[in-house]
């Protein structure tokens, strides 16, 4: 327990004093949330009307939520890699895939923690918390995704900055699905986060739980971050 | 969670058991299924003590990086005793380094036997990083955060009691920069942060690469004595280093590595009566000219040559003329530190 306390300290504390992942972990999702409750209606009420666009608006802005956090973890590792900390670690007392496993645990918490006030905060849709739980969890699993892919693509962080904005729009390659009305759209679901934005739609707009969605979800970012996992270890 | 090898009573079959401290198992052997129950110690007192006076034995290490192909270490055998300092010299790309991860659990996949504290290394899990520290050549701390915020961060990692990180830091000579960010810090600073942390755990065995690099002579000798005193200690130190001075003044034993192959073991005194020359260089003032004499150190008390010199110029210097390790290794393997 003391161990955690001090991994957790010393991550805020190296989140608080980088002004970059300072602002991608807290000012910037707040950012994302005040532009969604305040412009989103006023266009809409003003502009044009766009109520019958806020469930595809709301799974296109909450997507930013896990892929900023995935950014700051990404970056975390980074420079520990940097800093052949990683290397160190493996002569500590302790596991590092545990030390890892539980860095990834601790940004995707807080992402979590964000997805699931983001209706709430934001007024966009109307969603019960027992629904809405399954497909922010598989939001969540974007965050380690993203962290991990960036650590092996890239070499150095301006590598990582463009991993980071081509990964951006690759997971937003799925909201095309819902401009296909025929199964072609299915292609897309080799990409996880498709199977998530089908089964939040399900919800939304059937009211419904479609189990199955969350279940191929579940299982394709696991199956990801397995992989992921194995490469960084064997790239680092 | 701890690793433990304990030996049947029945039939002496050698059993590896894991569990949590003060924790009660069932075990079977798994040769004679005769069945045992077995308490693990309580953490205060698990720190675990080499049986022999052994601290290393290392038997024909090998070991190939994949992609190489080509054998980095060649049939590394030497053993270190438990408080002494052993030195690894050995010029760039000898297999200094590789020897040392394969030893620290670094790099797997060799061929040999390592027995460490008592232990062959691949039945230690994570637990031998309880026992050992390592000190790696290029200092790698978190930069953002202050010397006291990592020493703390990196104690915490420890089951056992550790060093009070203050103190550490007053040993380098670092207290006053203490609540300073590591970004702030110089090569020699972050380099004596590395060596404060990796005394962290009060290790058993120590492993240093290059400790006195980038350092200016004070701190150099700073952590030299630190060295001496963690010896006197019992704490036994492996040595990685280009410093033939430090290897010399630090070291009971040296080891010369050469293209992955360790070719001589022995204590740097030995080395350098061994291969030096037996005799002495006098330096005299002659009619306000400085002139050399060279003489035999055999019988020299009473050589008439060399007590006539004495007795009749102003000597300057006398000097005995023992080989340099420098000048061992160069002799020795034929080739230069570099």
């Amino acid at each position: 327990m003391v161990q955690i306390r001090k991994l957790l300290v010393n991550d805020l504390r190296n989140i608080v004093r980088d002004r970059l992942l300072l602002y991608s972990a807290f000012l910037i999702p707040l950012i994302i949330i005040i532009i969604t409750r305040l412009i989103i209606p006023w266009i809409s009420e003003n502009v044009a009307p766009m109520e019958q666009f806020y469930s595809l608006l709301f799974m296109f802005i909450v997507i930013m939520i896990p892929l900023m956090f995935g950014f700051v973890l990404g970056f975390l590792i980074m420079d520990e890699r940097d800093e052949n900390l990683l290397t160190v670690l493996r002569v500590m007392p302790i596991s590092r895939n545990t030390y890892l496993l539980y860095r990834m645990m601790f940004l995707s918490v807080l992402s979590l923690i964000y997805i699931l006030l983001f209706p709430i905060l934001t007024g966009l849709i109307q969603i019960s918390f027992i629904d809405y739980l399954p497909t922010a969890l598989l939001l969540m699993l974007l965050t380690p995704t993203l962290g991990l892919i960036a650590n092996i693509v890239a070499t150095n962080k301006v590598q990582a900055f463009a991993v980071f904005k081509t990964l951006g729009g690759v997971f937003y390659i799925p909201l095309f699905a819902f401009f296909i009305n025929n199964d072609l759209k299915y292609i897309l679901g080799i990409i996880p986060n498709f199977w998530t934005f089908m089964a939040l739609d399900t919800i939304l707009t059937k009211g419904s739980q479609n189990y199955v969605y969350i279940g191929i979800g579940f299982c394709l970012h696991f199956v990801f971050l397995g992989i992921l996992f194995y490469f960084f270890n064997k790239k680092n | 969670m701890i690793t433990q090898t304990i030996a049947c009573p029945q039939c002496k079959n050698t059993i590896t058991i894991q569990g949590n401290p003060g924790e009660t198992i069932n075990v079977t052997c798994p040769l004679c299924a005769t069945k045992g129950v077995f308490r693990f110690p309580d953490e205060s007192i698990h720190r675990i003590t080499a049986t022999t006076d052994t601290a290393l034995d290392v038997q024909d290490l090998t070991f190939v990086y994949p992609k190489a192909g080509k054998k980095a270490v060649k049939n590394v055998s030497f053993q270190i005793k438990k408080g002494e300092i052993f030195g690894f010299l050995g010029p760039n790309g000898a297999g200094k380094s590789t020897t040392q991860k394969v030893i620290i659990g670094l790099l797997k996949g060799y061929n040999g036997n390592i027995e460490m504290l008592g232990k062959n290394l691949k039945n230690w899990k994570t637990d031998l990083y309880e026992q050992i520290g390592v000190c790696f050549e290029f200092p790698n701390h978190y930069q953002k955060l202050t010397a006291l915020e990592n020493l703390e961060l990196f104690s915490s990692f420890y089951k056992h009691t550790t060093i009070d990180p203050n103190e550490l830091l007053t040993m380098v000579d670092l207290d006053k920069d203490a609540n300073q960010r590591v970004s702030s810090y110089s090569k020699g600073m972050k380099t004596k942060l590395n060596f404060a942390r990796a005394l962290l755990n009060n290790p058993q065995m120590l492993f240093l690469d290059e400790p006195t690099t980038g350092l200016d002579p004070v701190s150099a000798r700073q952590i030299k004595n630190i060295i001496h005193e963690k010896k006197k200690a019992g704490t036994t130190i492996f040595l990685t280093t280009h410093n033939m001075n430090d290897a010399d003044e630090l070291c009971d034993r040296v080891g010369f590595m050469v293209d992955g192959s360790l070719v001589l073991i022995e204590s740097p005194k030995d080395l350098k009566i061994k291969h030096g020359k037996k005799i002495i260089r006098v330096e005299y003032l002659n009619n306000g000219e400085i002139l050399r004499e060279e003489f035999s150190l055999d019988n020299l008390g009473s050589n008439p040559s060399f007590l006539k010199l004495l007795n009749s110029n102003q000597v300057l210097t006398i000097h005995t003329q023992e080989a340099t390790l420098d000048d061992v290794f160069i002799k020795v393997t034929g080739r230069q530190l570099k």
